[in-house]
């Protein structure tokens, strides 16, 4: 909240009091807010842009500096390090526009969540 | 294609990008390399003349990240660096350095990071030996180290800040550092470590290392990634790191599975009793030491805070008389006498007290006289300060006082004044008026006598029932006797 300027009700809806046990509170709130996707890499404001699911802080204060020299490309988002499966639903690049099935339907959050892992039974 | 010698270091380098920026040659033009390896590719030839005397606006930086990635091992750093430099300067890229993700702008910064990285890791890893005094004076000291990168020129002022006053010498394949006398010098490479031979600390720093190692906070991974396997060779500790691995998992096993050992009792000595009186009040749950001798009780009844009461009396009274007494009397609480004066019984009530120990026939002098509260509880009445009642908490809070000058007194009787008194040592189940006389309470004392308090003979208005209570009274007092 203090760095994505997140407001409590955001995070936690009146619909949703329980944080996702699958998922981190920014991607529920993308979901849940659909409408507000997919946004310009080139254009949206750095507080949108630090909604995206996949881009942290740090980098988009990195994109923000390479935006204003270049277009920003799907290559410079690898190179920043940063997980394209995340974030192409949710960006536009000059080089990329989320399909209008992406960011419908409820595969997303299939798609989206971790694989639940294993856990160790004798661990230390 | 013309072959460009980088020199030995950024100073080289620059003067030769100059030239080269100067005569317009272009990146794919120029191959860098060592003179001396003739190329198949470029002719060693002398730079052409410039072209022109413009000079070149560079921004800084540039000059820092050059600076850094100059020392990677990659033979394409000059190639890169100059690569960058041509295009902020000629191809009007101006702030190429600010996108971040352009591939050349990443590959140089990645090279400036891990040359950072190295030098720290230098920083750290660096370890000397003595190989004794010069006549100077000065400590003579020899480390051996082999960096990946050409950080030994970067690494040197953190050693000669924190070495100045002792000589030292740092060799590597890759240069040596020489500091003698306050001046620092540098020379090239050798191949082989020239002290091999460990001085006398080196076993000691590695039984501290053994030492200090901590089997239940290891992390592997962690800890070869801050300190990277490479490195082991030169460090002398490293030969205990695997063994020191492998013991962790068994000695935290161990440590788990021994049983808690009791605690000690606190130990009884003038030390802590003083800290005890200097630190925490009583109120956090440190009672008094149990067989405190009763001097050292009354000093630190004092600084007892076990309940609010201390905040308005003027001081703490602790019980007074002889350590070896045989009878034992337990008032309510100070008056305002006792708590102006700092003695139990010395007003009105004690006045009276005495009166009928006399009568009784009991020696006041032999007995020793406390209360169950220890500070005077009161409300302003005008200019008087009038007695209250201590409530239950308080008289519980100050029952360890009591109880501690009951073990260290252990009198064969014990004589309990009304039922404030009664009711901390017997319980809320006593009524002075039902229970009156002698109890049965062997674990207190031998004797038990519950009578009234004195101060309540005093609140009879009617003169009759006065005298007849006050009889009452010493017949109980006599109890003591015998």
């Amino acid at each position: 909240m203090r760095h994505y300027g997140f407001d409590v009700g955001e995070i936690l809806p009146s619909d949703a009091p329980n944080l996702d046990l699958r998922i981190d509170p920014k991607l529920a709130w993308a979901l849940r807010n659909r409408q507000e996707f997919p946004m310009n890499v080139q254009t949206a404001p750095r507080a949108r842009l630090v909604r995206v699911p996949g881009l942290g802080v740090r980098n988009v204060d990195r994109l923000l500096q390479i935006r204003r020299h270049t277009f920003v490309r799907l290559a410079d988002l690898t190179r920043l390090r940063v997980s394209l499966k995340k974030v192409m639903p949710f960006l536009i690049t000059a080089d990329h526009f989320p399909a209008s099935g992406l960011l419908d339907g409820d595969r997303l959050l299939a798609r989206l969540a971790p694989r639940p892992q294993q856990m160790e039974l004798f661990a230390l | 294609m013309i072959q460009v010698d980088p020199g030995y270091n950024f100073a080289d380098w620059r003067e030769s990008a100059r030239g080269l920026l100067e005569a317009d040659l272009s990146p794919d033009q120029v191959l860098w390399e060592k003179a001396g390896q003739g190329s198949l590719f470029a002719e060693a030839a002398p730079l052409p003349a410039p072209k022109s005397a413009i000079t070149f606006q560079v921004p800084p930086a540039f000059v820092d990240l050059a600076r850094a990635a100059i020392c990677h091992a990659d033979l394409q750093r000059w190639a890169l660096l100059y690569r960058i430099l041509w295009r902020l300067v000629k191809c009007s890229e101006k702030h190429l350095l600010e996108i971040v993700s352009d591939p050349d702008v990443v590959r140089a910064r990645t090279m400036a990071k891990n040359v950072r990285r190295e030098i720290h890791k230098m920083h750290a890893f660096v370890r000397f030996r003595k190989i004794g005094e010069a006549e100077t004076g000065r400590e003579r000291y020899v480390a051996w180290f082999e960096p990946e990168h050409e950080v030994i020129a970067g690494a040197a002022p953190f050693f000669r800040d924190r070495f100045a006053n002792m000589d030292w010498s740092i060799f590597s394949p890759k240069g040596c550092v020489h500091w003698i006398g306050g001046e620092m010098r540098f020379t090239p490479g050798v191949a082989k470590n020239p002290c091999d031979s460990p001085d006398e600390l080196e076993e000691i720093w590695r039984t501290y290392y053994r030492n200090i190692f901590n089997p239940t906070r290891l992390k592997e991974k962690m800890m070869k990634l801050e300190m990277p396997r490479r490195y082991w060779k030169n460090l002398p500790e490293a030969t205990l790191i695997p063994e020191l691995i492998q013991a962790s998992r068994t000695r935290t096993q161990d440590m788990l599975e021994e049983p808690g050992r009791d605690l000690r009792p606190v130990p009884n000595n003038r030390y802590l009793r003083g800290l005890q009186e200097m630190s925490v009040p009583y109120g956090d749950g440190i009672a008094p030491v149990e067989k405190t001798p009763l001097a050292e009780l009354t000093r630190m009844v004092d600084a007892c805070r076990a309940c609010p009461l201390w905040e308005r009396a003027t001081c703490a009274v602790f019980g007074k008389g002889p350590e070896n007494a045989r009878l034992m009397i337990v008032g309510e609480q100070p008056g305002d006498r006792e708590d102006l004066l700092g003695q139990p019984f010395v007003g009105p009530a004690g006045q009276l007290l005495d009166r009928a120990l006399a009568e009784a026939g009991v020696d006041r002098s032999t007995a020793y006289v406390t209360n169950a509260v220890k500070h005077f509880k009161w409300e302003a009445r005008g200019k008087l300060r009038l007695h209250k009642n201590p409530d239950r908490i308080e008289v519980e809070a100050c029952k360890p006082w009591l109880l501690a000058e009951l073990n260290s007194i252990a009198p064969a009787v014990l004589i309990l004044l009304g039922g404030t008194a009664a009711a901390s040592l017997l319980g809320p189940k006593v009524k002075v008026t039902r229970d009156r006389g002698l109890i049965d309470a062997p674990h207190l004392a031998a004797k038990v006598i519950v009578t009234v308090h004195p101060s309540f003979l005093l609140r009879i208005p009617d003169e009759e029932r006065k005298r007849e209570e006050y009889l009452r009274f010493v017949n109980d007092l006599r109890l003591a006797l015998g």
